[in-house]
């Protein structure tokens, strides 16, 4: 007979240690995936949202539950078990999981799912089990998502163009040789007549570091160049054109180099064949100080003379 | 106190001293820093000239000026250390990187289920209809007849088998929350987390958060 109790308040179940053993048990969540996909449109709609969704409930689901070692996910055979699927699940899953404990210290600290250690996905979807190294490729991705998260979290203090260029090289040698890193200095930079970069980097704290990461294929077949770039800017005041307002965020200049260093990053992990990608950030940032471009001051650019009037605008 | 006794004649600091022979821990608990180093300075006479037991002032002086000593002692090794990220002439040279986590995620056949500590179940919702010539007014007609409704729960493959199992745990908790749920209709939206314990007449218990709703059955 079943027995229904309802209790109107919010509680504390305080309960004997015999009790308290029995109360340890196996916690289950339902997870919605969304409405069932009518055709092939809908179903490849649906692969693109519910594995960042998934993934992203999978991780928040684990945090909230304290104290869980182990993880298990059924999936329906309705959910396609596609390599991209399992690859947005695992990036949503391990994206999601991120907390930046750099700059804080004792009870400031966010651990995220401190005792998890596995989390299994059942798929009742046909070839499941092959879909494996794709969750790994998420695991990648993510990294490179936690590389651009710190970029942009990093303090200015912390992240000056000479640091960032440490943080390439590193990159460079973490994927085993697959990424070349080209730092070219002040001097190289005016050998190259790169005056509007070098008019910006007056301003600038640490001398200006124009970074290039070179990512070749293993096979060194390559059948498509790609190139990504992003604003190095690493805080900018906006020099004698002053940002009037936000300068407390003027640190998040920088998203573009982390967008593309997270990116360098990833693809220096996963490694895909057939495409050599370069990534550049020029490197500075704009501060006050005696060298400061001013306005109606002239730039030479690959030889080229520019008369600047909005410093900003550069 | 030091004044004092740079000023006093040997006799006075002696009879200072030697009142102070009755007070040892007024002697050793300041932790002063100007306190500690007279204090200690001038225990080796108090203990000889008094008749003080000199091993058990030494003891007193070491377990409680031995603390002022540690808490200093760790301030000042604090304050020694370099500061990590940059100095006031050289900028940082480098940056610290999050580490990635340590969890493992892995991918099997549903035939190989087994039971984690935590147990999420995919589910997706009855596909929409696709009236394109209904208004926006009668739509919202239909969803609100909707949620007035009865929710039929029909749960299938696997999901419907640990269900079952579970003595219905899974339906109770979506027909519980069908109105923030809506059956999963949004993908990633979860429920509230259902407790199972095994053993004795409790079977399954809900602790629903956004309601303050317990229920046992």
């Amino acid at each position: 007979m079943k027995t229904v109790l309802f209790v109107k308040k919010r509680v504390r179940l305080i309960l004997k240690p015999q009790h308290r053993k029995l109360m340890q048990t196996k916690r289950y969540v339902v997870v919605g995936l969304g409405s069932t996909p009518k055709d092939d449109d809908d179903k490849k709609d649906d692969k693109e949202n519910v594995g960042f969704s998934l993934g992203k409930a999978i991780a928040a689901t684990c945090d909230a539950e304290k104290k869980i070692t182990s993880c298990s996910v059924l999936l329906p055979a309705a959910l396609e078990a596609s390599t991209d699927t399992m690859r947005d699940i695992s990036t949503g899953f391990y994206q999601n999981l991120y907390s930046d404990n750099r700059y804080r210290n004792g009870d400031k600290e966010k651990k995220m799912v401190e005792n998890l250690k596995t989390v299994s996905l059942f798929s009742e979807a046909k070839g499941a089990e092959s879909t494996g190294p794709s969750l790994e490729e998420g695991q990648k991705i993510a990294k490179g998502v936690f590389m651009a998260k710190d970029i942009v979290n990093a303090p200015h203090n912390v992240l000056n163009s000479e640091s960032l260029a440490d943080t390439a090289k590193r990159i460079a040698k973490e994927s085993g040789g697959r990424i070349k890193c080209t730092i070219l200095d002040k001097k190289d930079c005016e050998k190259r007549g790169m005056g509007a970069y070098l008019g910006v980097a007056r301003g600038s704290e640490t001398e200006p570091q124009f970074i290039h990461l070179t990512y070749t294929p293993p096979s060194g077949k390559v059948n498509k160049k790609v190139g990504i770039i992003g604003k190095g800017l690493l805080f900018d005041t906006g020099g004698y054109n002053i940002k009037t307002q936000m300068m407390e965020l003027m640190k998040f200049d920088c998203g573009g180099s982390a967008a593309v260093l997270g990116a360098a990053r990833a693809v220096g992990e996963i490694a895909p064949e057939g495409v050599e990608a370069h990534f550049i950030v020029a490197a500075c940032e704009v501060r006050y100080a005696a060298k400061i471009f001013l306005s109606g001051m002239t730039l030479f650019v690959f030889y080229l003379v520019h008369s600047m009037t909005q410093f900003d605008a550069i | 106190m030091s004044t004092l006794l740079l000023l006093s004649s040997s006799t006075t600091r002696r009879r200072i001293v030697q009142s102070m022979k009755y007070y040892p821990s007024l002697l050793v608990s300041c932790s002063s820093v100007a306190f500690w180093r007279t204090a200690s300075a001038f225990v080796p006479i108090a203990a000889t000239s008094s008749g003080i037991n000199q091993a058990a002032v030494v003891a007193a002086t070491n377990t409680n000026t031995g603390r002022a000593f540690s808490t200093t002692t760790t301030l000042f090794s604090k304050m020694d250390k370099s500061f990590p990220t940059w100095s006031f002439d050289k900028p940082c040279q480098s940056m610290e990187w999050t580490d990635m986590l340590t969890t493992k995620l892995t991918v099997a056949s549903a035939d190989t289920f087994e039971a984690g500590d935590l147990v999420l179940v995919g589910v997706y919702a009855p596909a929409k209809n696709d009236d394109d010539e209904s208004n926006d007014d009668d739509k919202k007609k239909e969803e609100e007849e909707e949620e007035e409704e009865e929710p039929v729960i029909a749960l299938s493959g696997m999901a419907a088998e640990l269900d079952k199992r579970l003595g219905g745990a899974l339906t109770e908790v979506m027909t519980d929350n069908h109105k923030a749920f809506k059956h999963g209709a949004t993908a990633g939206s979860t429920t509230p987390t259902v407790r199972i314990v095994v053993d004795g007449k409790v079977r399954f218990l809900i602790l629903n958060e956004t309601f303050g709703v317990l229920k046992l059955f």
